[in-house]
Formats: structure tokens, sequence, C-alpha cells
């Protein structure tokens, strides 16, 4: 039931949120940047979609390989995809300036990785797949490296780092905040589920915004 | 009879090859790329059933034919719409018929086979929904890739993950389709493609317009 609610109240967030910005995707002048973060809050859109119409249809939640869960990790592939593709090679010239920042970064991905430590260790999940989360949770863990140093680099006069910084921010907190859900409901700890979900939905929501804002901000 | 579906393929692309001899360039590209998705339908059929045998063998019907053969089939469709674009051009106006070709012919060879192994039990309506709902979802899913793909190949960093991105989307737009469509909910699945369908041609529409008006 937690679960059912939790995927219904992202599915809606997500719906909106997409609608709310929707001149991301129908502005042809706009740039690649807030298209892909778009398409990553679609493929989780997708994704708890499949999740809510799988309750529909069956009225019990799938324990095993889901489609839904694809969703999650094409949305941090995007987000991976962004950050990597788009924004590092703007904000990071591989200086020894910036050495100690790409340090501390490594923090993030340590973080969520080690989330997924209890997973592994006490859950009831068959061996296949806690390997599989696990492997497919590597964009968002990838993707947590290179959202934290976006977010700490300094600008050195450059706007557009400062302009992105806020997304950046957000994207920390999604796929800080994902991974607990996700472990939560590995464990069906019930309020918890409910607590992750509303902070997950609000951030996909605010991800958009900051991405949609940044770049106007990148752009004057 | 195991080789139907190969007799049902010869059937139907055999006159679209004669076709395709006298036809002008685009259109013989258009049934070409329609004749590739019949021949993709005929792998993605086999593939399942092998992986049905062989490695989802605890999986009932419902649950392989919404977690495993989505992404099968979404997977088998985007390699002609890659190769396109990879080696050949990723204009968006080509991609674009080319994927929805491509879907079209999926869905003919998907909808024959279906409707000869269930004879007994098809009706108009039956052919109404999988004729205007499977045809349009197997469209529109190939389409996001080929679409999808002439923005992302813009930049090699963007393409790997824009691509998978774009196959998870089409593969879950799928799995959300075949779910309803064997439920008691059979017209959610059936209006959904519809839906989109009229969304997205909605969109060409105006998009067309601003560009004829500048």
């Amino acid at each position: 039931m937690y679960y059912w609610i939790s995927s219904g109240l992202q599915l809606l967030c997500c719906v909106i949120g997409l609608i709310l910005f929707k001149d991301i995707w129908f502005n042809s002048k706009k740039a690649l940047f807030p298209k892909l973060v778009a398409l990553g809050v679609a493929c989780i859109t997708l994704g708890s979609l499949n999740d809510v119409a799988y309750f529909i249809v069956r009225k019990t939640q799938f324990n095993g390989l889901y489609i839904g869960f694809f969703g999650i990790i094409g949305c941090f592939l995007s987000l991976l995809s962004v950050s990597y593709g788009q924004l590092d090679r703007l904000f990071d010239d591989s200086s020894k300036a910036f050495f100690k920042y790409r340090i501390i970064s490594i923090s993030a991905p340590i973080v969520v990785s080690a989330l997924f430590v209890p997973v592994f260790m006490t859950s009831n999940l068959p061996m296949s797949m806690r390997i599989f989360t696990f492997l497919g949770w590597l964009p968002a863990i990838f993707a947590s490296y290179y959202n934290l140093k976006h977010s700490i680099l300094p600008d050195c006069g450059f706007v557009f780092v400062k302009a992105v910084r806020p997304y950046n921010i957000t994207a920390v907190i999604l796929e800080v905040s994902y991974t607990i859900h996700i472990v939560l409901r590995i464990y069906q700890l019930n309020i918890g589920i409910l607590i992750s979900s509303i902070v997950v939905s609000s951030s996909l929501i605010a991800l958009l915004y900051f991405a949609k804002k940044g770049v106007a901000q990148w752009t004057i | 009879m195991d080789y139907l579906i190969y007799v049902l393929a010869i059937c139907i692309c055999a006159p679209l090859l004669l076709m395709m001899i006298i036809a002008d360039n685009k259109t013989r590209r258009l049934l070409g790329f329609m004749i590739i998705g019949i021949c993709i339908s005929i792998v993605a059929a086999e593939f399942n059933s092998i992986m049905r045998d062989m490695v989802f063998t605890s999986l009932d019907l419902f649950h392989l034919t919404t977690s495993v053969t989505p992404i099968s089939e979404e997977v088998l469709k985007a390699i002609p719409i890659l190769f396109v674009a990879i080696f050949i051009t990723d204009k968006r106006d080509i991609l674009f018929t080319q994927a929805m070709s491509i879907g079209i012919g999926f869905a003919i060879m998907e909808n024959t086979h279906i409707l000869i192994q269930n004879i007994e039990s098809v009706s108009l309506f039956w052919a109404m929904v999988r004729g205007f709902s499977s045809g349009l979802m197997h469209s529109i899913c190939t389409l996001l890739v080929g679409i999808g793909i002439s923005m992302v190949k813009k930049r090699r960093k963007l393409f790997f993950p824009g691509t998978f991105a774009l196959l998870v989307a089409a593969s879950t737009y799928h799995s959300v389709f075949n779910m309803f469509i064997q439920s008691d909910y059979m017209y959610i699945g059936a209006l959904l493609p519809i839906g989109t369908y009229l969304i997205l041609a909605y969109t060409l529409y105006k998009r067309q317009k601003n560009l004829t008006y500048e």
C-alpha cells in the first residue's frame, strides 16, 4: 500500500513538473541541458507509471526484475550524461587548482555506495537481485560525483557555474534520497518509504525548475 | 505449423518488395524500412521464445510480456535506427519516417501472427484495438528512439547514456501498454498510444505551422 502511494506521488509530481515546464520540450531554441534533465524526469515518470499500472492491474507489488527500475536507471543516466557530457568540460579544466574539489567530491559516490551495504549484508533479496540493483545504481553513483563537484567548484567569474549550482545541489539530494528510498523499499519500512518519496518527488520538480532557471541565467 | 510466421512474412513482404522496384526513392526507403520492421518482428518472436523456454522459465505469460519482451523488442527495433543515425544520417526528418516505418512493419507482422494464433477469439473490436493501438504503440516507441538519437548524437559523451535513456523510455511505455491491454482495463491500454499520437500530431502540426509562418 505505501509502495503504491509512493509511486503514485512520484508519478503525480513528475507529471506536474513536466507540464509546468513544458516549454523545455517544445522550445527548439532551448539548450540541450534542460531537455536531457526533462528526459530523465520523463524516464522516472514512465517507471512510476509502470509501478502504478502494475498495482492497478494486479492489486499487488511485483518482487523481482521489473521495468520500472529501468526508468530510474534511465533518469540517472540522463543526469550523468548532462553532468559528464555537457557540464564537466565547461566547469573543470583538469587544472591542479581544482584538485581538492575533485577529492572532496569522491565522498558523494562513497556515501551513495555505502547506503547499499546494508542491502548486500542483511536483506532477503536473492544475490542476483542485489547485484543487479547495485549495478543498476552505478549511474546514480557516478552522477553524484559530478553533481557534488559542480556544486562546490568556485565560479571563478564564470556565471554559468553559479547559475546551475542549485540544480547540482538538488541533483545530489535526489541521488542520496532516492538511494535511501530504494533501500527502504527493499526492507519495506513503510513510513520511511513515504517520507523519502516526498523528498524524491519534491527534488524531481525542483530539478526541472533549477535546470530551466539555470540555463536562463546562463544565457543572459 | 512452426514455420507459419515465415509464411506470413513472405506473403506480406513479397508485394512490398515488388512495389519497391517501381517506387521513387523516398517511397522505396519507407517500404524498405517497413520490411525491416517485419523481419525484426520475426527475430523478436524467436528470441522471446528462446528467453521463455531457456532463461525465464518461472515467469508466467503476463510477467514475460511486461518485463522481458518490451526490452528485447525495443532494443531490436532500435538497431536499424541506430545504424542509420551512426553511419548514414542523423537528420531528424529521415529518422522520423524510418522509425515510424519500422514500427508499423513490426506491428503488421505481430498483429498478423497473433491473429493466426488466436483465430477463434478475434473480432472486429479486437482488430480495431490491435490495429490502431498496437500499431501506434510500436511506431511511437521506435519514433521516440529515432527522434531522440537525432538530438543526442551531436556529442559523443551524450550519445550512449542518451540512447540508453531513450530505450528505457520506449521499453517502459511498451510494458505499460502490454500491462493494460491484457487486463480488465483494456480500454486504457488502447487509448494510451492513440492519445500519445494525437499529442504528437498536434505538436508537429503546430511546429509546421510556425515554420510556415516564419
